[in-house]
């Protein structure tokens, strides 16, 4: 019965299928503009750059502008927040807060983002196949690799990847703790507060610096005492990673504490 | 059911809008929320309706207080807000989508209010008039079978048939263990409807009593002078005479002018009640 106040698998169900039913038209068209939208980019990209997109690695800044798109609609999670009206009659929607809250989290994160790396894939390979080769400038598109996800970021180590793919989630996790925080333009209130954050981080860095170790430090510099844990890992490297990777950790709990502590 | 004991509320950086605010109402009835502009009226409802936290006091609804939003709670009140927004969907996938939702929705209650508010449910709700998609609301309250129906003027926007469908609705589709709460200004619309009123003023409750309790103690009459009337209580002008108030003689009961009774309340005549 405990359980059942807080999380019961038939109201999530039927919570789940309320907003798909509800929002079909919007997730049918957002999937089709993401996968539009990295098939033309990609295509333009490619046939400016025909010489020149012959690596794997080329797909980098591609799929880096992919995923700020699907930031911005992990971004807008809990489209009811943008008014009164609407906040009240989600508020009011009969399932507990940490299934509302599971309920966004399923759609705007663990779909979505499968789903978009597959359009992705799809996008990339579809312009791939749209490219027509020019023997004229010695342009064959046959040399143009195919996107794979396993090639990606090979240069990295195993722990920085890790660290990388943290640092996303934890990314995602502060867009998604954002959507619950701010009513109107959450998106941009989101990323001006995380600049705000960030820039204060980093004059907090400078001023202990210029305390601690005022003859080494010149204007804006930051001075680290860096010094190895492992043989391959530093101090600063283990705490970037931890501040990065585990972020997450406090933004999705903090999200669902806004939630339950909402009002209209 | 409904238990308020010494609610006290205010919104952020201003005054208290209730103070040490007290009431209880059972279910098995239609209870009409009067008061003036900024009395707090919405704002008591969306407390009862859990979204707003009370800053101190006890709040309860059928048991559960309202903030805490659990779902069985959320499950068993549904609230007709004076001002709506719906997604851009028909009414059936509306209904699909969300009825679900509440364990005791009515499908074949909904369909008849429907069909007596002559509203076709292949129609996309946010092409249906201001007036339509009320009616459109106030078919799915009724049809959830909440226990606590809470409606802020329900028939503002309807027009006039739709005004004493409403009622006939309404009377009809509520059970005895239900309770249904309407704030609204408009009492000549519900003074048919309602069996008990609560009038709130100055952020007090300054009448609880049920139609029969009043219209046994106090008439109400319209008459072409003050000459001659004793024993009035208040008295308004009005188009050919005076409306006024004066108790009841033995057994002689008027029906109740809502209107007249609130005014009088607001300008402090001594009712006594």
């Amino acid at each position: 019965m405990k359980q059942n106040r807080y999380f019961s698998t038939g109201r999530f169900a039927r919570l789940f299928r309320n907003d798909l039913l509800i929002n079909q038209k919007i997730y049918l068209f957002a999937a089709i503009g993401l996968g539009l939208g990295i098939y033309a980019f990609t295509y333009f990209i490619m046939a400016t750059n025909r010489l020149g997109f012959n690596r794997q690695d080329d797909y980098i800044p591609l799929l880096i502008f992919y995923t700020m798109g699907i930031g911005v609609l992990i971004g807008t999670s809990f489209p009811a927040f943008t008014n009164q009206i609407k906040t009240g009659n989600y508020l009011m929607a009969p399932g507990s807060n940490l299934e509302k809250f599971l309920v966004q989290f399923a759609i705007r994160i663990v779909i979505l983002i499968p789903l978009a790396m597959l359009l992705f894939w799809l996008g990339t390979r579809l312009a791939k196949a749209s490219i027509i080769s020019d023997p004229a400038i010695g342009f064959d598109a046959s040399a143009i690799p195919d996107f794979h996800f396993e090639g990606l970021f090979h240069q990295l180590k195993s722990i920085d990847k890790l660290a990388l793919y943290g640092t996303f989630i934890s990314v995602i996790s502060i867009l998604f703790c954002g959507s619950v925080f701010f009513k109107r333009f959450a998106l941009i209130k989101t990323l001006i507060l995380t600049a705000l954050m960030v820039g204060v981080v980093i004059l907090t860095f400078v001023l202990f610096s210029h305390l601690f170790y005022p003859a080494e430090t010149h204007g804006f510099d930051i001075e680290l005492k860096t010094y190895k844990i492992t043989e391959n890992l530093f101090n600063v490297q283990l705490a970037a990673y931890l501040l990065g990777g585990l972020s997450w950790l406090f933004f999705l709990p903090l999200a669902y504490f806004k939630l339950k502590e909402k009002e209209v | 059911m409904i238990s308020i004991k010494q609610l006290t509320f205010h919104y952020k950086k201003q005054q208290a809008l209730f103070a040490d605010l007290s009431f209880h109402q059972e279910n098995g009835s239609i209870t009409g929320l009067l008061g003036k502009n900024g009395a707090g009226k919405s704002t008591l409802l969306k407390l009862m309706a859990g979204l707003l936290k009370p800053q101190t006091g006890q709040l309860e609804i059928n048991g559960f207080k309202p903030f805490d939003r659990l779902p069985d709670f959320l499950s068993d009140v549904y609230m007709v807000p004076e001002e709506f927004s719906f997604p851009p969907v028909t009414i059936a996938c509306y209904v699909k989508a969300t009825a679900p939702l509440y364990p005791n929705f009515g499908y074949e209650k909904m369909d008849k209010i429907l069909l007596e508010f002559e509203l076709d449910s292949q129609k996309n709700i946010n092409r249906l008039s201001h007036g339509q998609r009320k009616k459109f609301l106030i078919a799915f309250a009724l049809a959830t079978n909440c226990r606590l129906l809470i409606l802020d003027e329900p028939t503002n926007g309807l027009d006039i048939p739709s005004k004493s469908l409403f009622r006939k609705i309404l009377v009809s589709s509520v059970t005895e263990d239900q309770l249904v709460l309407i704030s609204t200004h408009q009492v000549k619309d519900i003074d048919t409807i309602i069996d008990k009123i609560v009038m709130i003023d100055q952020g007090e409750l300054v009448l609880n009593e049920n139609i029969f309790s009043i219209t046994e103690k106090w008439q109400f009459k319209t008459v072409q002078s003050l000459n001659g009337a004793e024993n009035v209580v208040y008295h308004e002008k009005c188009p050919g005479g005076y409306r006024i108030v004066l108790p009841a003689n033995n057994g002689e009961e008027s029906d109740i002018d809502i209107e007249l009774l609130f005014n009088a309340i607001v300008n402090k005549a001594p009712l006594n009640l």
